[in-house]
């Protein structure tokens, strides 16, 4: 196995539980208790009401792409054999709330658009560390 | 009426000559163009009691620089910033009078932002400090990194949502650049067509290179003081009417975890700002709209409330946004093609502007002939503000 050179993520005391979850192929989000809002990214208090109470809770994975972004020129070197790649913002089933950033991977970034339906995958870069990206998924919206 | 009303003022205005590659110290330039705003104000650098700065790449604090300025200063401030501060300093400088810390305040912002600490992230020192810790920890994982990328997420949403089209983005490019030609101080100059801002490198879709703006090494001033200090100094002063620099209502810090990521916080900022100043849009005859991207640009004409939400690219393309048009946007070429002194170079340009003695081809007496004039005919009262999809935003309206 190749060493992986990418920057990776320094889990902190509020994401060490999400990306702990992230390495067994889970997507967990935080869910705050008084207002019930889902929130990303993970933090101590709630954006939409300051309470401090939260539970995480498992999401589906699943998705749409609501905004997105094609780099055709490196701005870290490391990704300069990835180009050109996508990087989008994925609003989850589960809420509106819960807009994440990352890749698609799994098509060309012609085919990516507004819209498209996406899934969570997992790459497990390193022995410590997993990422969530989105691929394609066929499913219509659950919600 | 606020407390800002006709009591505070800009009276000077000065900057270093910008360019791709300085050769000098950000020290050294800062200090150039602190002296050239004090000279423009007819005052001795050592009369300014106040000065402050802002930075997000490289700067120069401010006590470094008194000591050769002959400053005693009684107030400072270094704060964190970018394009959202050179209003609310301006708008803190008159506080800072207004609570008796000084009596004139210099503002600049200095960096080396091409040659050395480049935003983008492709600088060498930015580059060696990029760890995917905090926020990062969501971003440079996925390859997510600089200023371009974030814009270009919202530009495509604006896009999506509201019908805004490539050629409404490039028309706000044409515009700078076609001011930037009757601007000698312009680093960003010669022709640029639609065709050729559609042939320009595509950078990260759907930005090409030329919804972008410079990356350039340059210092520029700002000196406020009280407007009766002013009555004493040589140039008009620019009257500081109406202010905001704030979050949006909440701030949720992440702007894609709003309800619609396209209401920018400049909706909130101008609000304010246009209520202190008892104005509305219709008073303001020139308007510097921070164009760090043509995004922004089509964003802040909406935010101001110039037009309704999502008529900013018909707005720019029905041709208003022109040296004769309804609301002149950047007549000196703006971030795009003047500078990038993170927002200062514009408010010196709103500050000339409404002098009425910017540096264009006319010898003397403006002609108001586009082939050499950027001066706005009758400029009387200017809006300057800076809307930020990171959340935060700043305006200042000023009036001769």
């Amino acid at each position: 196995m190749t060493t992986y050179t990418k920057p990776l993520p320094s889990p902190d005391p509020d994401t060490k539980e999400f990306w702990a979850a992230c390495q067994k192929h889970r997507l967990i989000i935080q869910r705050c208790l008084s207002c019930k809002s889902l929130r990303w990214p993970p933090r101590q208090g709630c954006p939409f009401c300051t309470s401090q109470e939260m539970q995480w809770e498992e999401v589906s994975g699943k998705g749409t792409v609501y905004s997105y972004i094609v780099f055709r020129r490196p701005f870290l070197s490391e990704f300069t054999r990835d180009i050109p790649y996508v990087v989008a913002i994925v609003e989850l089933d589960e809420s509106p709330k819960v807009r994440m950033l990352s890749n698609i991977v799994g098509c060309t970034p012609e085919a990516v658009h507004i819209g498209m339906r996406v899934k969570a995958v997992y790459e497990d870069v390193t022995d410590q560390v997993t990422l969530f990206k989105f691929a394609p998924a066929a499913e219509p919206a659950t919600r | 009426m606020s407390f800002l009303n006709e009591k505070y003022c800009i009276v000077g205005v000065g900057e270093t000559m910008y360019s791709r590659s300085s050769q000098r110290t950000t020290h050294s330039l800062a200090v150039e163009a602190v002296r050239r705003a004090a000279e423009d104000a007819g005052l001795e650098p050592r009369e300014i009691d106040g000065l402050m700065c802002y930075h997000e790449n490289d700067s120069v604090p401010p006590y470094f620089l008194a000591p050769e300025l002959g400053m005693q200063l009684k107030f400072y401030m270094d704060t964190p910033g970018g394009g959202n501060a050179p209003e609310a300093l301006v708008a803190l400088a008159a506080s800072a009078i207004a609570a008796g810390l000084a009596n004139v305040v210099g503002i600049y912002r200095s960096l080396n932002g091409r040659s050395d600490v480049r935003l983008g992230g492709t600088g060498g020192s930015y580059v060696s400090s990029r760890r995917g810790g905090g926020e990062a920890q969501f971003w440079l994982p996925f390859g997510f990194s600089s200023a371009p990328a974030t814009y270009a997420l919202f530009a495509r949403r604006h896009m999506h949502q509201f019908g805004t089209t490539s050629r409404q983005l490039g028309m706000v490019a044409v515009n700078a650049r076609r001011n930037a030609n009757l601007n000698p101080k312009a680093v960003m100059r010669g022709p640029l067509t639609l065709e050729d801002y559609y042939a320009s490198r595509m950078v990260i879709e759907p930005f090409h290179v030329m919804d972008c703006c410079l990356e350039t090494d340059g210092a520029c001033a700002l000196i406020v003081t009280s407007a009766e200090r002013a009555r004493s100094l040589k140039k008009p002063p620019v009257y500081i009417t109406g202010a905001a620099a704030r979050t949006c209502s909440p701030l949720v810090r992440w702007l894609w975890a709003q309800e619609d990521p396209t209401d920018w916080p400049g909706r909130l900022a101008s609000q304010q700002a246009f209520q202190m100043a008892g104005a509305t849009t219709r008073d303001i005859d020139v308007a510097m709209l921070y164009d760090c991207f043509t995004i922004t640009v089509i964003c802040e004409l909406e935010d101001a409330g110039f037009c309704g939400k999502g008529e900013g690219g018909p707005f720019v393309e029905e041709g208003r946004i022109g040296l004769d048009g309804d609301l002149p946007v950047n007549p000196n070429g703006g971030l795009l093609c003047e500078a990038y002194a993170n927002g200062t170079n514009n408010l010196a340009e709103l500050v000339r502007q409404l002098r009425g003695d910017v540096d264009d081809g006319c010898q003397g007496k403006h002609t108001f002939d586009r082939t050499r004039c950027r001066q706005i005919r009758d400029a009387k009262v200017g809006l300057s503000m800076a809307s930020l999809p990171q959340g935060y935003a700043s305006a200042l309206i000023l009036r001769r």
